[in-house]
């Protein structure tokens, strides 16, 4: 199992170095990063000064070999607009944006394995296509308009909750369940399947015979084994609510690392963007490594060599 | 009940009670460590709603939604109007401009001009910075230094026109310019200029002042949560005869602008700025009011004038321009919050040509654009242009093109509609791969009449992009440069719009005026220069 894993996190690196050559190429390539610092109507001469002055004018190998080596001592670069490193900046993000997703997956499942639950014990009835048809609008909805409906109607109009930012503990509220419909919709139709399929098994089927309970047969045999798969989405949907939140924290002015990434992205600030997408692939890496870990936890059948 | 049973339960439990904390929507994001309260909180549904709108406005705090975070809190470093009015606020320089845009001393006590080339400005004496530390010619010459110097600065592009500084005494500096500067009131105003703290920075380094700002102004900043919200309180120590209006002020960069008007509803925030015309209807009504303000902002399509293009032809420009209505598209399209123009100069910059703005802007003639193109020799169809636009960066800007496209239509030019990203446009415009007509929206950074000129008078600028060359022009332009009586550098400037105006580098179309969502207990008195600055913003009488 150590050595699986020690396995698993030395495949890490060389993805790792070809995602940082990929966004800094196209960081580069995407237009001069200088068109934002300077109006756009500045003379040619100043923006020729800052691009040297930048190092912009350098051969691109050149630029990523010296970020490169940059990288292996720790220095991710400079924030052009604070003037600090930008790992440092990246780092302070990543509590809040793990705060909203930890939040959010946690709204999903409390939503989507009832449900899911439930719709596999009434299969077919009209509770099960409701919620198979709420599932799919789910996924359906762009989540910027799911969050920009929220606000309309708990916040505006209903004044439960904050509209926006990040200042009280109920500002997280409508963020996360503007995230958790999106992923529920995903775990709703997982977990159904998954439970049709084990209520059929024999030792389902042995429990039954031996008089328990349905609720008690559901709880402690059926759920643990449909729960293997489910883990696999759910690993999978950390780094995405952490990293693909990118719209919900611009919706809701929520601090975290999306909107930093995307405040960096209009601002041409490369350096920021180019280790926040590092870091969202190394949380990405590390989900998926964690899942197949918890595998093993749950399933006493999974080893790996 | 089970364990599982038990912990779900609990959870909803939290959920509930997390729910039950929500209350009406908080406006100030201020941490525990800042005393004032916050502001204009929407009151709970069971209260009544103030009597008089401005009571809420009595603990002097006032909250601003903007749509994006301060860029850099290094005022030689930034490019954007957030930072700068944040350095108007908090910081000196030897001028500043008050709300009818006139410059006024602020810093500097008296000045002269020595020579062409040479200005010696006195400075007040006894103004500190927030520190505690005297501030003094050596540091304003630090300040100007910097600019000079450092050309990895974003500010750098404005000061290469100054040469160096020499410190008289500790109240007087002498700076020279490369050549004359009849712009440089304007120059030693703009916030790229505050004065920094020489000792500080240099024992401390830039990054220390970034995290937080040394300065003297009005105000200062006490707080910077990037992307959550910054604050200002008053500078007890500050030495201007206008004291601060406000015991605190709180931006929060809101981007979404959905998000942004849903909070000034709910009074999370008392103003908001660069509403969406969409929104103006909700906003206009309840608790909260629209004002518009000008802009040196003039939507304008760069027209290509390089041998060969079909828009190379002054008769197809002209008929271009009249095919365009452009009092519908002000009035209709931007409902109001645009005006028709002929001149890039905006209307509050010195220089301005009246005679090219308003209702003798719009020269709307389809059946004279028709003839005129007849003339030229080319029949309905004949001729195809590429409007390039961007998409969603100025406001109504894909709707505008859209229009343009179909009034060119009308008078039988072909459009080819070319709809781009922001980031697309600006590579665009820099990199002067423009077509035939190229529609962007361009304001003047140093609100002086010779800032946008630039476009007509300066040939190597606009090479590859417009290829507009006029040698009358470049004459024009290269006296105003240096001539340092403003009535005389004005009427040029005049000049060089009628000209471009007949000759058409750029058709304008308007010059846009901003809309702010205010609580109906404030009024605002919008300058042209800014996004949010505090001193705008009042109690409503």
């Amino acid at each position: 199992m150590l050595r699986y894993f020690l396995k698993r996190i030395g495949q890490m690196i060389p993805v790792l170095l070809i995602i940082t050559l990929i966004v800094f190429l196209l960081v580069n390539v995407a237009g001069d990063p200088t068109a934002n610092m300077l109006p756009l109507d500045a003379p040619p001469e100043a923006r020729e000064a800052l691009r040297e002055a930048m190092g912009l004018n350098r051969p691109l190998a050149v630029q990523y070999v010296d970020y490169l080596g940059d990288v292996l001592r720790g220095d991710f670069g400079t924030s052009y607009r604070s003037n600090l490193p930008a790992f440092e900046l990246a780092m302070e993000r990543i509590p809040v944006s793990l705060k909203l997703a930890g939040t959010a997956l946690l709204f999903a499942l409390i939503m989507a394995i009832p449900l899911g639950i439930f719709s596999a014990q009434f299969a077919n009835s009209p509770f099960d296509l409701v919620v198979s048809g709420i599932s799919v609008l789910g996924r359906a909805m762009p989540n910027f308009w799911v969050g920009i409906m929220l606000i309309l109607l708990f916040a505006v109009h209903l004044k439960w909750f904050p509209v926006s930012g990040a200042a009280t503990a109920s500002s997280l509220v409508l963020p996360a369940l503007t995230l958790a419909i999106q992923s529920a919709s995903q775990i709703i139709p997982l977990v159904r399947s998954n439970m049709l399929s084990i209520m059929n098994e024999d030792y389902i089927r042995t429990a039954r015979s031996k008089g328990l309970r349905e609720s008690l047969i559901i709880c402690t045999h059926a759920f643990k084994n449909a729960l293997v798969p489910v883990v696999t989405i759910v690993a999978l949907e950390l780094p995405g609510l952490i990293g693909g939140a990118l719209i919900t924290e611009t919706v809701f002015a929520w601090p975290g690392l999306g909107q930093f990434l995307i405040q960096a992205i209009n601002n041409k600030d490369m350096a920021v963007v180019q280790v926040c997408i590092f870091l969202i692939a190394v949380i990405t890496l590390a989900a998926n490594l964690l899942a197949d870990l918890v595998y093993c936890l749950i399933d006493p059948r999974i080893r790996y060599d | 009940m089970t364990k599982k049973a038990m912990a779900l339960l609990m959870v909803a439990a939290m959920v509930l009670a997390l729910a039950a904390c929500g209350g009406s929507a908080s406006s100030s994001a201020a941490p525990a460590s800042s005393a004032a309260p916050a502001s204009s909180d929407a009151p709970a549904s069971s209260e009544a709603p103030a009597a008089n709108p401005a009571d809420q406005f009595a603990d002097g705090v006032l909250v601003i939604g903007t749509g994006s975070d301060l860029l850099s809190t290094d005022p030689a470093n930034q490019n954007q109007t957030n930072s700068q009015d944040l350095f108007h606020m908090i910081g000196s320089q030897m001028f500043h401009r008050d709300l009818d845009f006139n410059i006024i001393p602020d810093l500097c006590v008296s000045y002269e001009q020595t020579d062409d080339v040479t200005w010696e400005f006195k400075i007040r004496e006894g103004v500190k910075f927030n520190n505690g530390e005297d501030l003094t010619a050596e540091d304003v010459a630090f300040s100007y230094d910097r600019l000079i110097n450092d050309t990895a600065l974003v500010g750098h592009s404005y000061y290469t026109a100054f040469e160096s500084t020499e410190v008289v005494d500790d109240y007087t500096i002498r700076v020279k310019t490369v050549a004359p500067r009849p712009d440089m009131l304007t120059l030693v105003s703009m916030s790229e200029s505050t004065i920094l703290p020489k000792d500080y920075v240099e024992a401390n380094g830039i990054e220390a002042y970034m995290r937080q700002p040394v300065t003297s102004g009005m105000y200062q900043l006490t707080e910077w949560v990037p992307d959550d919200h910054y604050t200002i309180v008053p500078n007890p120590d500050y030495y201007g005869e206008n004291k601060a209006t406000w015991n605190e002020v709180v931006y929060r960069p809101i981007p979404e602008s959905s998000t942004r008007v849903s909070e000034l509803l709910t009074g999370g925030v008392d103003v908001i700025y660069n509403v969406p015309v969409n929104e103006w209807e909700r906003v206009g009504s309840g608790e909260t009011h629209i004002d518009y303000g000008e802009t040196s902002r003039v939507m304008l399509m760069v027209t290509r004038l390089t041998e060969g293009t079909v828009t190379s032809d002054p008769k197809v420009r002209q008929a271009i321009e009249m095919a365009i209505d452009k009092t519908t598209i002000c009035e209709q399209l931007l409902q109001g919050a645009g005006t028709p123009t002929r001149t890039r100069v905006g209307s509050a910059v010195p220089g301005f040509n009246t005679d090219l703005f308003g209702d003798a802007a719009d020269l709307y003639d389809p059946e004279g654009a028709k003839a005129l193109l007849a003339e030229a020799g080319y029949n309905p169809g004949d001729i195809t242009v590429t409007l390039t636009s961007p998409s969603g960066r100025y406001l109504m800007d894909t709707e505008m093109s859209q229009m343009i496209a179909a009034y060119l239509e009308a008078v039988g030019i072909h459009v080819n509609l070319e709809l781009v990203d922001s980031t697309v446009m600006g590579n665009m415009f820099n990199e002067k791969t423009n077509k035939e007509l190229f529609l962007i929206g361009l304001s003047d950074a140093q609100y002086d009449g010779c800032y946008p000129l630039a476009h007509y008078g300066d040939k190597a600028r606009v090479a590859g992009q417009t290829d507009y060359d006029n040698p009358k022009v470049q004459e024009l332009y290269q006296q105003a440069l240096v001539e340092l009586d403003p009535e005389k550098k004005e009427a040029l400037e005049r000049e060089i719009q009628a000209i471009a105006a007949d000759e058409r580098p750029h058709i304008c179309i308007a010059q846009l005026k901003a809309a702010f969502g205010v609580n109906n207990g404030l009024e605002i008195h919008p300058r042209m220069d800014s996004n949010g600055m505090a001193d705008e913003i009042t109690i409503a009488k």
